[in-house]
């Protein structure tokens, strides 16, 4: 049973950031409702609850990339040793291109299960590309990356912001290419109307472009996607990696993703709902 | 006491059921701060991005 004194914090802490941020701004939870409404089509009743639920959901998340940016290493360590379930990565010759979505604590999760089987391993270097653009809180400081390192999480931060997309690329091709992972998070940056190499997906009543990066990264290391879900189960999250997938097929793992994950945490499509131009 | 995935299935039906969770100096010391005010506005911040969008 999961019950030290590490893990008890965690979740004790947990719901205190729940209830922190539980009441949810009236006007954000009616536009998140029509949302879901408009494009999964709910019933009003039940649109209502997907709306606060994905409130709390995104709460949790926030608290999740938090404590990744900030938080205790020893909660970490145990957020990660005993409640995340972690999967055997598939042994590949080469790299491979780790893909999923802004959704649940994906965006903490991933990266230290990612780290973990780099020190372990598992998989050779490891890298997250991410883009501070919109939102700095994203990145890790040099500094929590130094000390993430020194104790079992060896990771390489590739923020476009700050290295430029073709910089940014070029040093995951090169991580690529050395037998290493790099992640990426598919639905960060959603493509302008206009964009021409775009991957096309369902999303409810309609469709959703999301942005070509990560196939094209696949294709020229010549490695495979690897599409991985996270999977909250009561109070720990399984890690689940899906079959790997060609870059000529990301269109599939792509939607399988999105298939897959939206069960679990809804709120992504109220975001990409709003910031899709095209949507 | 429920799991953090029921908890979080019966808040979004009852707003009030998470009332009696008072924020603590452990939430501050799980997450490296020391101002409680300030970590619930990092929070909020980093909700209002992922779950808003642009509009």
């Amino acid at each position: 049973m999961l019950q030290d004194a590490g893990w008890a914090s965690y979740l004790a802490a947990r719901r205190a950031a729940l209830a922190s941020c539980a009441d949810a701004d009236p006007a954000s939870i009616g536009r998140a409702e029509q949302r879901l409404a408009a494009y999964l089509g709910l019933a009003p009743q039940d649109a209502r609850r997907q709306a606060r639920r994905n409130h709390l959901l995104a709460a949790d998340a926030a608290f999740h990339d938090q404590l990744l940016g900030s938080g205790r290493i020893d909660i970490l360590r145990t957020l990660i040793d005993q409640g995340a379930r972690v999967p055997a990565l598939p042994r590949t010759a080469g790299g491979s291109v780790a893909i999923s979505l802004h959704y649940g604590p994906a965006t903490s999760i991933l990266p230290l299960c990612l780290a973990r089987a780099s020190r372990t391993g598992q998989i050779a270097a490891f890298a997250v590309i991410q883009n501070s653009h919109r939102d700095p809180a994203v990145m890790l400081s040099p500094q929590r990356q130094a000390e993430l390192s020194a104790h079992g999480f060896p990771l390489i931060d590739l923020d476009i912001a700050r290295l430029g997309e073709v910089g940014a690329l070029r040093r995951a091709l090169a991580i690529l290419r050395a037998g290493g992972t790099a992640l990426i998070f598919v639905d960060g940056q959603l493509p302008p109307a206009d964009a021409k190499r775009t991957i096309a997906c369902r999303l409810g009543r309609g469709a959703l472009a999301l942005a070509d990066g990560a196939a094209w990264l696949a294709r020229s290391a010549n490695v495979p996607l690897l599409p991985l879900l996270v999977r909250p189960r009561h109070d720990i999250h399984g890690v689940e990696a899906m079959p790997a997938a060609r870059a000529e097929d990301a269109a599939r793992a792509y939607q399988a993703l999105i298939d897959l994950a939206m069960p679990s945490d809804p709120a992504p499509w109220s975001r990409w709902a709003a910031s899709a131009e095209h949507f | 006491m429920s799991d953090i995935a029921d908890l979080i299935d019966r808040a979004a039906q009852d707003p009030e059921f998470l009332s009696g969770i008072v924020p603590s100096d452990q939430l501050n010391a799980v997450l490296g701060t020391t101002d409680a005010r300030e970590i619930a506005e990092t929070l909020r911040a980093r909700i209002a991005h992922a779950h808003n969008g642009k509009k």
